[in-house]
C-alpha cells in the first residue's frame, strides 16, 4: 500500500517535472505542435501577417495571371509548384532548387515556407527558444541566395551581382523588403512589394525624349533596378508606344515602338530585350509623322500579350491601338514639333 | 498553468509505460547512388561501340557527287546512290553529309539530299546531325525533313530528344513529322498533337496526313484510331506495340534522370526532364523506378513526380511507390503517385498514412490520393479525416476534393459551398471540386444538376479574359450564393 502511494507520488512529481520543462511554466510559449497552416501565425504576428497576406508572395497560388489557362492552367502545368507553393526553403536548403509542397498550397509563399527550419524552430531575427514558434536568429534569411532559390531561376540574383548594388551590399531586402517607415526599430515589411508595385516600377526607369534634326530621340533607361528591367524571364514586358499629337485633339492611335522582355522557352526566334541595371537604350522616332507633336509611352506589363478587354482574344502587337486597355502607364512624355517653342 | 498544458506530461508517462515500438508503418529504404551507377555502367557498356571512320580525302567529291545524284534522280535511278552510301562508303561520309546539311547557303535540294543519305546510313553520328538540325535549324521544312528521316531510322535514342522538340516546336507541319517520327519508335507522345491536326489542321491536306498517320499506328497497333490515345493513358498501354529500348536510349533515359538531381539549379532542364521521362511508354516506369531510392532527395521526389505524371501508363511502379512511401522526404509525393497510377494495393497503405499522428504533409497527399484512386474503398479514410471542427482547412479540404471524385460529394457540397465565401479559404480549390460533384450530377442526370451546372458556368467571365482578383472573389461570391439556393434541393433534402 504505502509502496503503492510511493509510485504514485512520483509519477505524479515526473509528470509536473516534465510538463513546465516542456512548456516553461507558460502559456504564451505553447506553440503548435504541428505547422499546418500560416494562419497559426496570425495571433501573436498580427501586423506582420496582415502585411504578407496583402503581398503577391501570399497571392502565389491564386494569382489570376498564374491560373490562367495560357499559364498554369489552374495548376495543372505542374513545373509551376515548385516556387508558387514550395517546401520550406531551409529543409530543401539556401542555394538548392526549391521543390513543391503537397500541403496547403492556396497560402503560397508562406510564412512556414520561409521561415520553418528543419528543427521545427522558426527562422528570425532574435533568438528566444521560451516564445510559441521558438524563433532562432537565422542570418541567411537576408541573403541573397536565400530569395535566389526561386527567383535566381529567372538570373535575378546573378543580374544583382553585377551591379553597384551589389558592390555596396544593398541586396534584395533593400528594396522589395523596407523597414517599416525607414525606422530599423519597426522590423522589416513583409509586404515585399515588386513587379505588382506600379510605382516602384516607375522608380526604376526613365524615360526622355527629345528632338532633333532628323526626328525624335527616345531614352529608356534603368536607373534604379539592381536587375534587369523587367527581371521576370517568362511573364513580364513593357513596351514603348509613340503617337502624334493632332491640332484637333484627336486622339490618334498608339504605334509600338519597342518592347523589353526575355522571351519564353519556347519563342526560339524572339530576341532577349531586357534593359539590364544601369543600361540606357536609345530609339529613334523618325518619318513624317514624327515632325509634329508627339508623345511617347512607357507602360508595364504582367503579360506579354495583349488582350481584347472583352472576349481576351489576343492581338498581335501591331495591331494594338489602345495599349492602356491591357497595361499600366509607366511614364509619358510629350515632345513638341519641330519649329514649335519648347 | 492551464489543464492543456499538463498533456504533454501525461503523454509522456504514457508513452514510457508502452513498449516502446516504432510508429513507423515500415522501415525508410535505404538509399544508395543509383543514378550514377545506372550511368556509370551504361556508359562503361556503350563505350565499346566505336567513332565513324573518317572520310580519305579523295573520296569527299565521291560523297558530294552522291548528294548531286540523289538530288537530280528519281525513281529507281534513286537507289543508286543510296546503295552506295549504305554499302560502299558507309559512316565515313557522315562528316561531309553534316556539312551539306547544316549549310544554308547551298541549295535546298542538296542539303535535303544529304539529309537523306544520313538517314539511310542509319548510324548514331548521323542521327546526331539529323536530331541538332530537328532542334535547331531556323526552316521549319529542313526540321520536317530531318524528323521524317530519323524516323525510319533504328536510332531510338533520339525519342527524348524529339518529345523536348515537340514540346516546344510552333509549325504545324513540323508537328506532323515529329509525331510520326515518334511513332516509329512505338512512343504515343506525339498522339495529342497528331489527333489535334486531324481535326483542326491549318488545311485539308496537314488534317488528311495527321489522320493517316494516326490510322496507320492504329493498323500496326491492331486497335481503331480514336482508341490509341485512351490506351496509351491507361495501365493497358502495354497492348500497344513495345519498344525493345537499346542501351543508348536506356542512356539517354539516365541521363534525364541525372538531370533532376540537386546539382542542377535551374528548372528550365528539370521541367524537360520530367515533360519527357513522363511522356515515355511503359519501360520507362520500370526503367526508372529504382531512382526512388537514389540518395540524391530531388532525385527521388522528381522521379515520383515523373511517374504521377505518367499516370496508369506507370502502374508497373506501384510497389516501389508503396516501398518509398516510408521514406518521410519522399512519401507525399509517392503518395500522390500512387492515386495517379492506381494500384489497388496501395489503398490500404495511402489510407494508413491519413490518421492523425502521420505527418501533416502525407496527410494531405494521401487523401487527395485516395480520391484519385477513385475507389470506394478509401471512402471510410476520407470520411474519417472530414472533421472540419478539429482538422486543418487544407486537410479537410483535400478530403472534401477526394470525396467528390469518389462520388461521396454530397456529403461535403455544403462545407465547400462554404469555403467560397471565406477570404481565407482556398475558394479556387473549393470552386473546381463543386464544378467536378455538378458535373458529374449532371452526367448522372440527377434532379436539378444540369440547371445548376448551367448557372454556375455562366457565372464564369468570357473565355480568354484574365479576371482581376476582385472578379475573382465577386465571382466565388456569387457562385456560393447560386449554389446555396438550390442546394437543399440537389441534396434532396
Amino acid at each position: 500500500m504505502r509502496m503503492g502511494a510511493g509510485i504514485f507520488v512520483s509519477a505524479l512529481f515526473l509528470w509536473l517535472l516534465v510538463s513546465l520543462l516542456i512548456t516553461g511554466g507558460s502559456e504564451a510559449n505553447a506553440g503548435p505542435q504541428t505547422w499546418t497552416s500560416s494562419r497559426q501565425c496570425m495571433s501573436c504576428h498580427e501586423e506582420v501577417f496582415a502585411e504578407w497576406q496583402d503581398s503577391w508572395h501570399a497571392r502565389s497560388w491564386t494569382d489570376p495571371d498564374v491560373r490562367a489557362p495560357s499559364q498554369s492552367n489552374n495548376f495543372q502545368n505542374k513545373d509551376c509548384i515548385d516556387c508558387h507553393a514550395p517546401r520550406p526553403v531551409f529543409e530543401t536548403g539556401v542555394g538548392n532548387r526549391v521543390l513543391p509542397r503537397s500541403s496547403r498550397r492556396s497560402e503560397g509563399v508562406d510564412c512556414i515556407a520561409c521561415h520553418l527550419l528543419p528543427n521545427g524552430r522558426m527562422a528570425g531575427t532574435i533568438d528566444n527558444p521560451r516564445a510559441a514558434c521558438k524563433p532562432q536568429a537565422t542570418v541567411q534569411l537576408q541573403r541573397e541566395d536565400y530569395c535566389g532559390v526561386c527567383h535566381n531561376q529567372h538570373k535575378t540574383v546573378d543580374q544583382w551581382r553585377d551591379t553597384a548594388w551589389a558592390e555596396r551590399g544593398e541586396g534584395c531586402l533593400h528594396c522589395h523588403m523596407p523597414f517599416r517607415d525607414g525606422d530599423p526599430n519597426r522590423g522589416r515589411h513583409h509586404g515585399m512589394p515588386g513587379g505588382h508595385d506600379l510605382e516602384l516600377v516607375a522608380s526604376a526607369v526613365t524615360l526622355t525624349a527629345q528632338r532633333d534634326a532628323n526626328g525624335v530621340g527616345v531614352l529608356v533607361s534603368n536607373v534604379a533596378a539592381a536587375h534587369a528591367y523587367p527581371t521576370d524571364e517568362r511573364s513580364r514586358a513593357s513596351d514603348l508606344w509613340w503617337r502624334p499629337l493632332a491640332e484637333s485633339g484627336e486622339e490618334l492611335p498608339w504605334r509600338h515602338l519597342h518592347r523589353i522582355r526575355d522571351p519564353y522557352r519556347w519563342e526560339v526566334d524572339v530576341p532577349s530585350t531586357l534593359l539590364m541595371a544601369a543600361e540606357g537604350r536609345e530609339l529613334r522616332i523618325d518619318g513624317p509623322d514624327a515632325q509634329g507633336p508627339l508623345e511617347v509611352l512607357l507602360v508595364y506589363k504582367l503579360t506579354p500579350f495583349y488582350r481584347d478587354p472583352a472576349s481576351g482574344e489576343p492581338f498581335a502587337l501591331g495591331e494594338v491601338t489602345d495599349p492602356l486597355s491591357d497595361s499600366q502607364e509607366v511614364h509619358r512624355v510629350r515632345v513638341d514639333g519641330a519649329g514649335e517653342p519648347k | 498553468m492551464s489543464p492543456r498544458a499538463w498533456t504533454p506530461g501525461l503523454v509522456l508517462l504514457l508513452a514510457a509505460c508502452g513498449d516502446g515500438s516504432d510508429p513507423e508503418l515500415s522501415p525508410a529504404p535505404e538509399l544508395g547512388p543509383v543514378v550514377r551507377e545506372r550511368l556509370a555502367e551504361l556508359e562503361r557498356q556503350l563505350a565499346t561501340v566505336e567513332d565513324p571512320p573518317g572520310l580519305e580525302p579523295g573520296r569527299v567529291e565521291e560523297v558530294d557527287g552522291l548528294v548531286t545524284m540523289l538530288a537530280s534522280s528519281k525513281g529507281a535511278l534513286r537507289e543508286v546512290p543510296l546503295e552506295a552510301i549504305r554499302e560502299d562508303i558507309g559512316p565515313a561520309a557522315i562528316g561531309r553529309l553534316a556539312e551539306h546539311v547544316a549549310d544554308s547557303a547551298r541549295e535546298t535540294n542538296l542539303r535535303l539530299a544529304a539529309a537523306e543519305l544520313l538517314g539511310v546510313l542509319d548510324h548514331p553520328s548521323a542521327a546526331e546531325v539529323l536530331m541538332r538540325q530537328v532542334e535547331q535549324a531556323s526552316e521549319p521544312w529542313m526540321r520536317s525533313w530531318c524528323a521524317w528521316y530519323l524516323g525510319d531510322t533504328t536510332q531510338d535514342q533520339v525519342v527524348p530528344r524529339l518529345l523536348r522538340r515537340l514540346r516546344y516546336e510552333k509549325d504545324p507541319a513540323t508537328f506532323l513529322w515529329l509525331g510520326r517520327a515518334l511513332l516509329n519508335f512505338e512512343n504515343y507522345g506525339g498522339l495529342a498533337a497528331l489527333e489535334d491536326l486531324a481535326t483542326r489542321g491549318e488545311d485539308d491536306n496537314q488534317r488528311r496526313t495527321a489522320a493517316e498517320l494516326l490510322q496507320a499506328a492504329a493498323d500496326r497497333a491492331d486497335f481503331e484510331p480514336s482508341e490509341l490515345a485512351g490506351l496509351w493513358a491507361s495501365q493497358r498501354a502495354g497492348e500497344l506495340p513495345q519498344p525493345t529500348p537499346t542501351l543508348r536510349l536506356r542512356h539517354e533515359i539516365w541521363k534525364l534522370v541525372n538531370e533532376l538531381s540537386e546539382e542542377h539549379f535551374q528548372l528550365r532542364g528539370v521541367d524537360d526532364a520530367r515533360h519527357v521521362l513522363s511522356n515515355m511508354g511503359p519501360w520507362v516506369a520500370r526503367e526508372i523506378a529504382p531512382a526512388l531510392g537514389d540518395s540524391d532527395a530531388h532525385v527521388r521526389l522528381h522521379t515520383a513526380q515523373v511517374l504521377e505524371r505518367m499516370g496508369p501508363r506507370a502502374v508497373s511502379s506501384g510497389p516501389a511507390l508503396l516501398v518509398a512511401l516510408a521514406d518521410p522526404s519522399l512519401a507525399p509525393a509517392a503518395a500522390e503517385a500512387l492515386g495517379r497510377v492506381g494500384h489497388p494495393p496501395a489503398v490500404p497503405a495511402l489510407a494508413a498514412r491519413t490518421v492523425p499522428g502521420q505527418a501533416h504533409e502525407l496527410r494531405v497527399a494521401a487523401l487527395r490520393a485516395l480520391g484519385r484512386t477513385g475507389l470506394a474503398e478509401g471512402l471510410p479514410s476520407l470520411r474519417a479525416a472530414f472533421q472540419p471542427n478539429t482538422e486543418p482547412t487544407d486537410l479537410c479540404q483535400a478530403a472534401a476534393t477526394a470525396l467528390v471524385l469518389l462520388d461521396a460529394g454530397d456529403e461535403v457540397a455544403p462545407w465547400l459551398a462554404q469555403q467560397l465565401a471565406d477570404p481565407l479559404a482556398d475558394g479556387e480549390g473549393a470552386e473546381l471540386a463543386l464544378e467536378t460533384w455538378l458535373w458529374r450530377g449532371s452526367e448522372a442526370e440527377r434532379k436539378g444538376f444540369g440547371a445548376a451546372l448551367e448557372a454556375w458556368r455562366a457565372a464564369a467571365g468570357p473565355p480568354g479574359v484574365i479576371p482581376s482578383l476582385d472578379q475573382v472573389r465577386e465571382r466565388l461570391v456569387q457562385r456560393g450564393q447560386q449554389l446555396n439556393e438550390v442546394l437543399a434541393g440537389l441534396l434532396g433534402t
